[in-house]
């Protein structure tokens, strides 16, 4: 219990120094936003009500604390572009993003685990070190670039699958996984690269302990050995590797959604940055850092239940 | 006239390297022993480290790691020679009447399985139901001495004692009545209170369970209490094998006496601890054809005999009908090539 | 030293590795164009003696252009490397050797900033300050310090107990003299590994940044701006994503194998 508590006094330090970070970005700004807004010949009068509407005529510390306030109510501002609450607009996106992420792991999953699985029960096999070495290649290409060569061979060659657009999940499922499919493989390719080589190295290590041999001494096959004995300790990497993954996944499909224009929080960011639009950058990145502490948390969670180790080292 | 149990004739094991730029190297860690467990006797294999004891070890029970592999010689089980047995007739001897104890109980548990379920395994492997093998594993919990068996049971690796985890482990290999137990430098890795405990479990097993028992260790002190012969093993070879009493009384090769003025007498005061100078033979420096032990033999310079030891390979000698050893001063020898 | 070019993944970095950079100097030394020359008659000419690589959307000549990418994606992944290293050292040795609170403190903003995706910092900062060089590398470099400083953390925590460092105190060293002098060499293969990783990963996420139109602003060149140009022609064209996307690649992939080899070999 006593690392549970630990776990979550951890978290809420650090949801509060996240929360402080994006305020800060963005209010030490010299300059006053209402003139960067309105342009510069902007009327005096004009100029007075804007800053009146976004508080900043009050002091910093206040600002922070009455849009902490609002945000823990729900309430992130208007935007200045779209005249929207922040709230809003994000709404709108976030499925978008959402499907893309999931879809994004699942394809991740589906395809690393038999991978490493595959690369590390087969290691001698010159085939499989050659897939070793492709999977280096894949490491080391940025996800547009997997994206732009997808592109090419599947919706201009083949025209099996659209590059744009996207169209809800409620709406036609079937185009939708097919809007998604080009941009989920293009980051799930480099992920699952990533994530497999970690299994086959920790496959392999765990091969060698002690543990594997006493259980094959016990009689047992070696199928029954390496998934109820070796794989369930590599798991544990993979996990924690998921963790990590998931923040870059992340990352990447701010990239992903616009090379694909897709309308979620990627595209929206491009936007809201060209046009300076601060409460709605705010309110992104405050989602999406809390999404991702809430997530490592999470995982770190499911750590510390599959494996009975961590509890004891803590206490 | 008990029967073998364990039959090994001739066995030798090299590993084999291949690096990037260089040839193919094959280094024998072991070389042409035999040796022979009979029913219900508990046999030592005594030598230094990197003499090649766990490595037999681990030939009987075809867990010899990948760069190692069996070069001649043939390992018979119960009459049944196990390298040509297939696999599944070989997993069905495994664990149930041929099992192994390793060195580091620490490391031999899966850490997240909890350890009932493992002793379990050792069972449910063998044919029996779940039921019966939460039985057996909880009876075989209290011969190995612990009290509190359903605690135990529930328990996972890292909530134990080293001393437990072995208890635990030879519990898992006993759990089937196996006719040969190895231990493998079971109490190595332990305290010498506990190291005490477990000796003492292996002799009332042996004792109760008819089990026979080939315990692998560096200690003579620790097996002339426990064993009924020894087999003493120096750089891959076996040089002299006899009875308990023939060989703490009557060690002939110049190893084996010098192993045993090593062990601290508490009856005598002397200044100096005996040591035997020198180290092993890397496995590259065995390959000379001569007495593995030629170049820490201060009894060939004493008998004045070191022409005859440089170029031979000894042979058997037979002193007794249980006793016998390998060494140049004793008759026998070949001319160099084995 | 040896034993480092005798592993396959390490060699074949080296390899790759030095042969941008040669090609680089010697591109360099023999090139006429001008990366920013344009020339609208001239656009998507195939390869030929004057442009070698053929032009792109506005005449201007590839092997220029990935010339100046190259130069300016190892200028920028070194200056971030260096600079997070050293920050990372300085930092590691506060929070892991002095512990405390420093440590304490430290330890938070570094979990901070890690919960955060990477590209999200440089975006935030891109967004404040605007866009141009000077403030992708303070970004990019923002992004990296978390990375070494864990590294550099735990070589400190891990030496700082030893043996050695005893005996060199018991003789009267300071702190400075130990940290430098006597544990420093010791995480030096786990921090190059570290680093030839970082270098990769700002290679990476200065393209990606680029890519996006922030970061390296035009009429400099970057794989990630001649990739996004080059993508609303792909099919005129396909060559003037290809050979940029090619060049991107295998400068990562040097890095990513050399990083590999280092720390396989360490292990070992």
């Amino acid at each position: 219990m006593n690392y549970f508590i630990r776990k979550i006094i951890d978290f809420l330090i650090t949801i509060f120094l996240v929360t402080l970070l994006t305020f800060f970005t963005f209010n030490i700004l010299p300059g006053n936003p209402a003139t960067a807004v309105l342009g510069p010949d902007a009327d005096e009068a004009q100029i007075k009500i804007l800053e009146k509407e976004f508080n900043l005529d009050k002091p910093l510390y206040a600002r922070y604390l009455s849009w902490l306030f609002n945000a823990a109510h729900g309430d992130l501002g208007t935007s200045y572009r779209f005249h929207q609450k922040v709230n809003s607009v994000i709404a709108d996106s976030i499925g978008v993003t959402l499907s893309l992420s999931i879809f994004t792991i699942l394809l991740t999953v589906i395809i690393s685990i038999p991978l490493g699985i595959i690369m590390a029960v087969y290691n001698k096999n010159p085939a499989i070190k050659a897939l070793e070495l492709t999977d280096q290649i894949w490491i080391s290409t940025p996800s547009f670039c997997t994206a732009l060569l997808l592109i090419f061979i599947f919706t201009l060659k083949l025209k099996l699958f659209p590059s744009m657009g996207f169209v809800k999940w409620s709406s036609d499922p079937g185009r939708c996984i097919k809007c998604l499919f080009l941009p989920s493989l293009s980051l799930a390719l480099g992920s699952s690269a990533i994530l497999a080589r970690y299994l086959k190295t920790d496959f392999l290590e765990q091969k060698n302990k002690n543990y594997v041999k006493t259980a094959r001494s016990k009689g047992l096959s070696s199928f029954y050995v390496s998934t109820h004995h070796i794989l369930r300790n590599s798991i544990i990497s993979v996990v924690t590797t998921l963790g990590l993954i998931l923040t870059e996944i992340l990352g990447g499909s701010i990239i992903i959604e616009n090379v694909f224009a897709l309308p979620g929080i990627g595209k929206l960011i491009a936007i809201s940055i060209s046009s300076r639009d601060f409460p709605l950058i705010q309110g992104l990145v405050l989602y999406l850092a809390l999404f991702t502490t809430s997530c490592n948390f999470l995982i770190d969670i499911i750590y510390s239940l599959i494996d009975p180790r961590i509890k004891r080292r803590h206490v | 006239m008990e029967k073998n149990i364990l039959e090994i004739n001739n066995l030798s094991i090299a590993f084999e390297k291949k690096e990037l730029f260089s040839k193919k190297e094959t280094l024998y860690a072991v070389e042409n022993i035999d040796l022979n467990i009979k029913e219900k006797e508990i046999v030592a294999l005594v030598g230094e480290s990197a003499c090649g004891k766990s490595l037999t070890a681990l030939s009987i029970l075809k867990l010899l790691p990948e760069t190692a592999s069996v070069k001649s010689g043939i390992i018979k089980f119960d009459s049944k020679d196990i390298y040509s047995l297939s696999r599944q007739e070989f997993q069905k001897l495994s664990g149930n009447e041929l099992s192994i104890i390793f060195q580091n109980p620490m490391s031999c548990l899966n850490p997240l399985k909890r350890v009932g379920k493992q002793i379990e395994e050792a069972a449910i492997a063998h044919g029996k139901t779940k039921e019966e093998a939460r039985k057996m594993a909880l009876e075989i919990l209290s011969i190995t001495g612990f009290y509190d068996v359903e605690d135990i049971y529930k328990s996972y690796p890292s909530e134990l004692s080293g001393g437990m985890m072995q208890r635990v482990l030879i519990a898992m290999a006993l759990i089937n009545g196996p006719k040969l137990l190895i231990a493998d430098e079971p109490t190595t890795a332990l305290d010498v209170t506990i190291e005490a405990q477990i000796t003492d479990l292996i002799l009332k097993l042996n004792k109760t369970l008819k089990t026979s028992i080939l315990l692998i260790s560096h200690s003579l002190t620790l097996v002339s209490n426990i064993c009924h012969r020894i087999y003493v093993m120096y750089a891959g070879k076996i040089i002299e094998s006899g009875t308990t009493s023939e060989i703490i009384t009557n060690p002939l090769h110049p190893y084996t006496k010098a192993l045993i003025q090593t062990l601290p007498d508490l009856n005598i005061r002397s200044k100096k601890l005996n040591v035997i100078s020198g180290t092993v033979p890397t496995l590259k420096e065995r390959q000379n054809f001569k007495c593995p032990f030629y170049d820490r033999c201060d009894f060939r310079k004493e008998k004045n005999i070191s022409s005859k030891c440089k170029n031979k390979i000894p042979d058997k000698t037979f002193v007794s009908e249980t006793h016998f050893v390998k060494c140049c001063f004793y008759k026998g020898g070949q001319n160099g090539t084995d | 030293m040896k034993k480092y070019f005798s592993n396959p993944s390490f060699l074949t970095g080296t390899i790759i590795f030095a042969s941008l950079l040669l090609f680089l100097l010697s591109g360099s030394i023999f090139n006429r164009c001008d990366y920013d020359a344009i020339d609208t008659l001239n656009k998507f000419a195939a390869s030929s003696k004057e442009h070698i690589f053929g032009t792109d959307y506005l005449g201007r000549d590839v092997f220029a252009r990935i010339l100046m990418a190259l130069r300016i994606s190892y200028s920028v992944g070194f200056i971030v490397m260096i600079s997070g290293l050293i920050t990372g050292i300085i930092l590691g040795a506060l929070s892991g050797y002095f512990g405390g609170i420093p440590d304490s403190i430290i330890t938070k903003i570094v979990n901070t900033q890690m919960s955060f995706p990477g590209i999200l910092l440089s975006l935030m900062l891109i967004a404040v300050f605007g866009n141009g060089t000077f403030i992708t590398i303070t970004a990019l470099y923002i992004m990296t310090i978390p990375k070494f400083t864990r590294i550099a953390r735990g070589g400190f925590i891990k030496y700082k107990n030893s043996l050695f460092v005893t005996a060199a105190k018991s003789r009267g060293a300071g702190p400075l003299r130990l940290l430098f002098v006597h544990i420093l060499p010791n995480i030096v293969p786990d921090l190059t590994v570290t680093a030839t990783l970082n270098f990769s990963l700002s290679i990476l996420s200065e393209s990606g940044l680029s890519y996006l139109g922030l970061g390296i602003q035009p009429p400099l060149s970057s794989f990630g701006r001649m990739l996004n140009e080059g993508q609303r022609f792909i099919l005129q064209s396909p060559s003037n994503v290809l050979i940029p996307a090619v060049f991107l690649i295998l400068s990562v992939l040097s890095l990513n194998l050399i990083g590999d080899g280092i720390s396989s070999v360490n292990q070992k």
